[in-house]
């Protein structure tokens, strides 16, 4: 197999070639950080490379399995963190200047589960400042494997950059509004925002504590259920046969949704009819309140995570992050009470349509990636999360899969949502789905191309 | 409007008016800063008054956003 190959095999083809003796951790190990070192100036996806801890771990991992000692699938793969994510003796920036120097005493409790499972980490990737949509100009904008002058997305953007570039194999990120789902949309990846409570965010920088979720970001739907097993220590992986299941259609158009947009998202409805799946129309009412009210929760939160500094450091921040924090301490107690009650309503809106549907799917995002990541609370942001936001309210599992690609070889993503607690159903259906869609399984030219290498 | 009081949106979203709900929340803004925010905070309370719209009276904010029995 090519290294070319090697880098862009799903998790279960490396853990076979482990096993077989034919490739070992350290080999592939050294092949990604030569990967990073090459694409990382071009994707800028990684703020800490920790190349020798990394070299460590993959020792660690080949002894360990030459010696009979198997942790299960995730052995000796290379992964990479979101860097809100704590890990000890690390420095964690959260892509800030804020904390550009903090190094935390321990992990993350979701590291301390992948360190456990032997995954080997290759280091801390970039984000928007403390996951609020903007990149800080001290870190600069993670860039888009499949067109380097695009963002791969907010603001798990430097964790699905890394992935879809074969820089590793999966990665952790954070999801508040759809910080997983749109970047794995616009980098072509599988994504979940997985039920709310499942992953254990003790040692992860909150954003909105009744928000977050950090989930997987993989180049399958099978290897993201692989990263959440061991993010949680529990199993996802369920077999699904598309035949006779019922899918409810959700937010198909829109305030500006692109036509190549639609015409995957169609195509995709089409594919799930051949396969003997039925597709019909649901309405969800309430909607148009999610944004609003997601900002209701989501800033009078942030507001208080960050009103140790805000006062006294405020010019340290990005200018639209600080604005973004300031007007959370402007929403009255009431708003915020208010926009609680709408999520449990909400909820029960999604959960009658599930009682008679499998999932429900949309486009994950209006468009494909553009040019920079638009402000969250202004209009843009208001438009590219309108159909991620509703699911960070809910806390419903919601997987975005790459449905194909627009005509300009952009990846177009789609979105499913299931019932509480079915995060297995939602990746067992983005496989079933991967498997039946012909475009998906292909990989960015980043890297193969020298003149993308500038 | 089923019931309810909703925050009326603009025009009375001024700059004054948000300089003082931020100070009760304790971060003091300048006048033009407090003006920089107005346009980002219309739609929230826009989308309040919505909510409000909707009636939800009783229903407690409080506890996990689904059933508490799993459905698989």
């Amino acid at each position: 197999m090519s290294d070319q190959a090697l880098l862009f095999a799903s998790i279960p083809e490396i853990g076979a070639l482990y096993r077989s003796g034919k490739l070992s951790p350290v080999e592939l190990t050294r092949l990604c950080l030569e990967r990073i070192g090459t694409l990382d100036p071009l994707l800028n996806a990684f703020i800490t490379v920790t190349a020798e801890q990394a070299m460590l771990q993959a020792e660690r991992a080949e002894r360990e399995l030459r010696t009979g000692y198997d942790r299960g699938p995730l052995h000796g793969i290379p992964i990479a963190l979101k860097d809100l994510i704590d890990t000890a003796g690390i420095r964690t920036t959260c892509a800030s200047r804020i904390l550009k120097d903090r190094v935390p005493d321990q992990d993350a409790a979701l590291v301390r589960r992948l360190e456990a499972a032997g995954a080997v980490s290759l280091g801390k990737t970039n984000l928007s400042e403390f996951a609020m949509g903007v990149p800080h100009p001290d870190y600069g904008q993670s860039n888009n494997p499949w067109d380097p002058a695009r963002t791969s997305g907010a603001s798990s953007g430097g964790s699905a950059a890394a992935v879809a570039a074969g820089m590793c194999f999966a990665a952790v990120g954070t999801d508040t509004g759809g910080s997983i789902r749109i970047p794995a949309s616009y980098c072509g990846l599988a994504g979940l925002k997985p039920t709310y409570g499942l992953v254990e965010l003790d040692g992860v920088f909150p954003l909105s504590w009744s928000l977050d979720h950090a989930g997987p970001l993989a180049r399958s739907s099978a290897d993201a259920a692989l990263l959440l097993e061991g993010m949680t220590g529990q199993t996802f992986r369920q077999a699904v046969n598309l035949s006779g299941m019922k899918f409810g259609v959700i937010q198909r158009g829109g305030m500006g949704v692109e036509p190549e947009v639609t015409a995957v998202f169609d195509a995709a409805c089409e594919a799930l009819w051949a396969a003997g799946a039925t597709v019909t129309e649901v309405e969800i009412p309430g909607l148009e309140h999610a944004d609003a009210a997601l900002f209701g929760v989501l800033l009078p939160e942030a507001a208080a995570l960050h009103a140790r500094w805000i006062g006294h450091r405020a010019d340290d921040y990005a200018p639209m992050t600080r604005q973004q924090i300031e007007m959370g301490f402007a929403i009255p107690a009431v708003t915020h009470v208010r926009a609680q009650q709408f999520r449990r309503w909400l909820t029960g809106q999604f959960v009658d349509a599930l009682n008679s549907h499998d999932a429900l799917i949309s486009p994950t995002v209006a468009w494909v990636a553009p040019k920079e990541d638009p402000v969250f609370t202004g209009d843009k942001g208001a438009v590219e999360g309108q159909r991620t936001v509703p699911h960070n309210l809910t806390g419903l599992p919601a997987l975005s899969v790459n449905a194909g690609f627009g005509e300009g070889g952009l990846p177009v993503g789609l979105q499913m949502v299931t019932g509480p607690h079915s995060d297995a159903l939602c990746l067992g259906i983005g496989a079933a789905l991967e498997a039946v869609l012909p475009q998906t399984g292909s990989w960015p030219p980043v890297g193969r191309d020298a003149h993308l290498l500038g | 409007m089923k019931e309810g009081v909703a925050p009326e949106p603009s025009p009375n979203l001024s700059a004054e008016l948000v300089q003082r709900l931020a100070a009760l929340a304790g971060l003091p803004l300048s006048l033009d800063r407090a003006a920089d925010l107005v346009p980002g905070l219309l739609p929230i309370f826009e989308g309040d008054a919505g909510i409000v719209a909707l009636g939800l009276g009783t229903l407690s904010p409080l506890g996990t956003p689904w059933p508490p029995e799993p459905r698989e």
